[in-house]
């Protein structure tokens, strides 16, 4: 929230920020680039579980505890609402009892600790951490997945320097030819960054619409 | 060696480790609850300190999450303190709410968000107890905010490690209070040993010694005399000597008496003698006389024999009184002779002899001795017993001995002649009192028996047991 509030704001020149509040924020920011997870600008929102809970689908998960990531982020809180909302329900009458952890790793810890029964997550951390901690992720398993939404766009201020903008968006699609590009790109399990349109983000606005329809 | 059950008979050598081995074992017990009582204190206030550095440390992070009832706070917190706090070795920690209900916990499948606090909050010892048998013990930290309860931080401590040091601890204690304890009692068996080898040897020698005599110490093995054994080896010596020299002295006073008794003998032969001798030459005179007289001429022979008669008597048991074969088994005529050898004392006082032998064939006692200590008594009988009186004599042989009773009618027995007749073989003779101490030294040396009962006069009984076999005894009864 910090951070959209200073890219809003114009204190900071652009920020890799999540698709929600790109959106809450639409007038006000405009999109740089969107980066290539696995060939495209997509990625899903997973609901997870500990991997010794048999449950077949989320429904099964009602009355449990369940672990937020950030009241911001769309593929940790969002979506689940939004899924919740489709069902006339809300966390505090679907969940016995909901908390955030601020974070998605956080929530994949709550779930393979037993502190939290399921957790909404980010697919890419999911599946990063997947290679980065197995252990960890083993502790876990994914028990419904989203539909495809834009990825976590990189914005700037809507009246941000253009030049600036242009080459922070050149240096962002150029970065696979680079040497130190490849190895950031490496390092973020990323394949790229490409130019798309706001519209990518359309499914997330839609969510955002009926959560807030829905109280 | 086999030790009775009789702690008072025991050796020294074996009562000292011993006593030395229960004292220190006692000593040991003592020390030892010391060291694990203070071991205990340390470990308990070590636990203290790291128990109330944990739960600090824990609840100043904590505070914010149990303000905000932030579970995920909480849990961060108390999973991240899982490894940084190992040295506490918390198996479980929980962040409990005033009501009780659990925050969170590190291990949230055994205490989920929600679930009621382990145990009655109120009921977690401040001080953990580290006899717990669980090995486990639950601490407590509460937190306050100006005077409002945030709730409380409890932990699960796992204390076998300091049980486990503690058990440790007592059987190093136990191992070496036990060694320590068998070298005290061995080498309390070799001081004590060493300390009583003079004692032993003393008691060797002394055991070793035969017909009375002592072996001395050989001056060579003579440890310095300013030292305690040195002093009690010379005086053994001393002692060992004079013993030597009153066994001496008791054989030369024995061959004195024995001359005094053949002085005696000598002169009752005399006398024995004397009396047909006049007979005789009555006899010689009558016949140089009347010997033209059939009839006096008669007479006399029969005077000259009956004279013979007795003078061959009297040599007959002077004889036999002094034959050597002092381990042939007296036989009945042994005893009747002694009759000739006292006719004179009891005749010269006028005393009647009461004779009552009923040995019958032989009995197994060395004749010698039994013919030398009876005519003793009677000769002693005699001379105690006023004139005109009774002396009796009975010579019984018994299922195991024989039994010699002298008494007469004088005055009673003399305490000295007493105190001779009843231990003389262990004292020294004196003078007027040899023929007592022969009697009583006889008697020992063939292991019987003198008792003394001064009822009427005095009568003296000796029991003389057998040295053969029972055939032997049924054939003399």
């Amino acid at each position: 929230m910090e951070i959209t509030s200073l890219l809003v704001a114009g204190h900071v020149d652009a920020a890799w920020i999540c698709g929600l509040p790109f959106v809450q924020h639409r007038a006000n920011l405009q999109l740089l680039a969107v980066p290539l997870y696995r060939g495209a600008p997509y990625y899903r929102s997973f609901l997870i579980a500990s991997a010794k809970d048999e449950i077949e689908e989320p429904e099964a998960l009602r009355g449990g505890i369940h672990a937020f990531s950030d009241p911001e982020s769309n593929s940790g809180h969002l979506v689940t609402r939004a899924w919740l909302a489709a069902r006339a329900e809300t966390p505090g009458s679907f969940f016995g009892k909901f908390f955030f952890t601020y974070g998605h790793r956080n929530v994949i810890r709550a779930v393979a600790a037993g502190l939290a029964r399921s957790g909404s997550v980010d697919s890419y951390v999911w599946e990063v951490m997947r290679e980065t901690e197995p252990h960890l992720i083993g502790l876990t398993r994914v028990v419904w997945r989203s539909p495809e939404m834009g990825f976590p766009p990189v914005a700037a201020p809507r009246g941000a320097d253009p030049g600036l903008t242009r080459a922070l968006q050149s240096a962002l699609v150029d970065m696979p030819s680079s040497p130190v590009g490849r190895d950031v790109l490496a390092m973020l399990r990323l394949d790229g960054f490409s130019l798309e349109g706001p519209e990518l983000f359309d499914s997330i606005a839609a969510d955002w619409r009926r959560v807030g329809d829905a109280g | 060696m086999i030790i009775r059950w009789r702690p008072s008979r025991w050796r020294l050598s074996v009562k000292v480790p011993l006593l030395l081995a229960i004292l220190m074992v006692i000593v040991a017990a003592g020390i030892s609850k010391a060291v694990l009582y203070r071991l205990a204190e340390t470990q308990q206030a070590h636990l203290r300190e790291l128990s109330s550095a944990y739960l600090e440390g824990l609840a100043t992070a904590l505070q914010p999450a149990l303000i905000r009832r932030d579970p995920w706070e909480a849990f961060d917190v108390l999973d991240r303190a899982q490894n940084r706090y190992s040295i506490v070795q918390a198996s479980v920690a929980l962040a409990v709410q005033p009501d009780g209900k659990v925050l969170a916990a590190s291990h949230p499948r055994l205490y989920p968000i929600g679930a009621e606090a382990p145990a009655p909050i109120g009921a977690v010892p401040t001080i953990p107890d580290l006899n717990d048998p669980a090995g486990e013990v639950w601490i407590r930290r509460d937190l306050h905010e100006a005077g409002i309860s945030l709730g409380s931080v409890v932990a699960l401590v796992d204390v076998t490690r300091f049980q486990a040091v503690r058990r440790e601890t007592l059987v190093t204690l136990i191992g070496f209070n036990a060694l320590f304890t068998l070298l005290l009692a061995v080498l309390g068996w070799l001081l004590v040993r060493r300390a009583l080898h003079p004692l032993t040897r003393l008691s060797d020698l002394l055991a070793r010694s035969t017909d009375g005599r002592l072996a001395t110490i050989p001056v060579a093995e003579l440890p310095p005399a300013d030292t305690e054994v040195g002093r009690a080896y010379r005086r053994y010596n001393a002692a060992a000597t004079a013993v030597d020299e009153r066994e001496a002295l008791i054989k030369r006073l024995a061959a004195e008496e024995r001359a005094a008794v053949m002085g005696r003998y000598a002169s009752a032969l005399a006398h024995e003698v004397n009396n047909p001798l006049g007979g005789l030459f009555n006899a010689v005179r009558m016949i140089q006389r009347y010997g033209n007289d059939a009839l006096q001429r008669e007479k006399a022979v029969c005077l000259i024999e009956r004279g013979l008669t007795s003078i061959r008597n009297v040599v007959k048991a002077s004889l036999v009184l002094w034959r050597s074969s002092e381990d042939s088994a007296v036989n009945r005529s042994d005893i009747e002779d002694l009759r000739f050898l006292v006719a004179s004392e009891t005749e010269r006082r006028k005393l009647t002899l009461e004779w009552d032998n009923s040995i019958e064939a032989s009995v197994p006692v060395a004749a010698q001795p039994v013919r030398q200590i009876a005519l003793n008594l009677l000769l002693n009988a005699c001379t105690a017993s006023p004139v005109g009186t009774c002396v009796r004599f009975r010579a019984a042989p018994e299922v195991d001995a024989l039994r010699l009773e002298i008494s007469d009618q004088g005055s009673g027995i003399p305490d000295e002649p007493r105190r001779q007749l009843l231990d003389g073989a262990r004292t020294i003779p004196t003078t007027s009192g040899l023929g007592i101490w022969t009697v009583s030294r006889l008697v020992a040396e063939l292991r019987g028996e003198v008792s003394l009962s001064t009822d009427h006069g005095t009568c003296v009984t000796v029991r003389l047991p057998y040295h053969g076999d029972a055939s032997a005894i049924a054939s003399a009864a």
